[in-house]
């Protein structure tokens, strides 16, 4: 589904408290903003059949975020986890694991890509594969982990990059 | 198979830990995602054809992000911002391509060096470039680092704020590619040349 929602805008804030400058430099790449928005709806509202349903993906997503602290990106993937899954969005909250053995292998993976993602080592994929991933779902799943991590990083820098307004000596440098 | 031990803005070679899709099996999706023949020859973008509109969302979003210069930054300054966050994930595939990119844009060579014998906190040669080393850098920390202190400091070299979306742009992009290049395989140094030194 494509609307006008753009998901890096609302996680930096935009609609709450922008009054457009940011969205107006985003605007200056328009392929980088609708392209990172079709990435994630590409990873995760997929039009076609995937052999992993949506509610381990939102699982995933919402583990990285939270892997990065309490906020609105870590809000927005509980709530979507909330609406399929209840009880599952409840244990990604607590950082619990979920007794599902390709989810589990999943959150593990998250964690190895967002903390330590130098440390990894083929032994990483065989353990994803035993739990049940195969390559294509192992291609996705990293696609998936990586981008939010990006997007996290958009969204913050933005964020951040708004809420400093230019003192004059800045704005003589302009 | 030789492993760089040190980052190097000489070229190196990439070995994917899973099957890429052989050339000859590429579907008409796939084929289309990748873009061009450059990405269609490579190991790493035809493992990420995989899953094609992943890939083909991803690689829009990179070209843009580094090569529409349009009122923005400057190509060597995004370049050395996908440097610096690569040298800080430890990304050494990742920082071959790109520091070579931010010498060729540049002419700098041995500031570039510096950066990726020492690390961010190296002296490279101008506020504008430690700025952005620096900027790249809290950006790819956990908890993310990157504050108000940090957009002063760019605003203080001179840079807009549409060069700063750029730099910010260029910084996360890379904390996407660092993590698919440095899980899904590993760098290698061309037989050619392990065998010279």
């Amino acid at each position: 589904m494509t609307t006008d929602f753009d998901v890096i805008d609302h996680l930096a804030g935009e609609h709450e408290n922008g009054d457009g400058h940011i969205a107006r430099l985003r605007s200056l790449r328009p392929q980088a903003r609708e392209n990172a928005q079709r990435s994630y709806e590409a990873l995760l509202e997929p039009q076609d059949e995937r052999s992993v349903p949506i509610r381990e993906w939102y699982a995933v997503a919402a583990h990285v975020a939270r892997l990065h602290g309490p906020g609105p990106a870590a809000d927005l993937y509980l709530e979507d986890l909330h609406d399929e899954d209840p009880e599952l969005a409840a244990r990604i909250a607590a950082g619990e694991r979920t007794g599902q053995e390709r989810l589990d292998a999943a959150l593990a993976h998250a964690e190895l890509l967002v903390l330590r993602p130098r440390d990894a080592e083929p032994a990483h994929l065989r353990a994803l594969e035993a739990a049940g991933w195969d390559a294509d779902g192992i291609i996705t799943l990293s696609q998936l982990v990586s981008f939010v991590t990006f997007q996290l990083r958009i969204a913050h820098g933005l964020r951040v990059l708004a809420a400093t307004p230019a003192t004059e000596t800045t704005e003589e440098l302009r | 198979m030789t492993r760089p031990e040190t980052f190097t803005q000489e070229s190196l070679g990439w070995v994917p830990w899973l099957e890429p899709v052989a050339r000859e099996d590429l579907t008409a999706e796939q084929h289309e995602a990748l873009q061009d023949d450059f990405r269609r020859a490579s190991p790493y973008f035809r493992l990420l054809a995989r899953d094609p509109q992943a890939l083909r969302a991803r690689t829009l979003t990179d070209l843009d992000i580094f090569f529409n210069t349009e009122g923005g930054a400057g190509r060597a300054e995004r370049e050395r911002a996908a440097t610096a966050t690569s040298r800080t994930n430890g990304c050494i595939y990742c920082a071959s391509v790109h520091s070579a990119a931010a010498t060729r844009e540049s002419g700098r060579r041995e500031d570039v060096q510096r950066l990726l014998d020492e690390g961010v906190g190296a002296e490279l040669g101008s506020p504008a470039w430690d700025a952005i080393a620096h900027a790249a850098d809290a950006l790819a920390r956990i908890p993310l680092d990157f504050g108000p202190a940090d957009v002063q400091r760019l605003r203080e070299t001179g840079l807009s704020d549409a060069e700063i979306v750029d730099v910010i742009n260029s910084a996360a992009f890379f904390n996407w590619a660092n993590r698919l290049m440095l899980t899904l395989g590993e760098p290698e140094v061309p037989t050619r040349r392990s065998k010279r030194s």
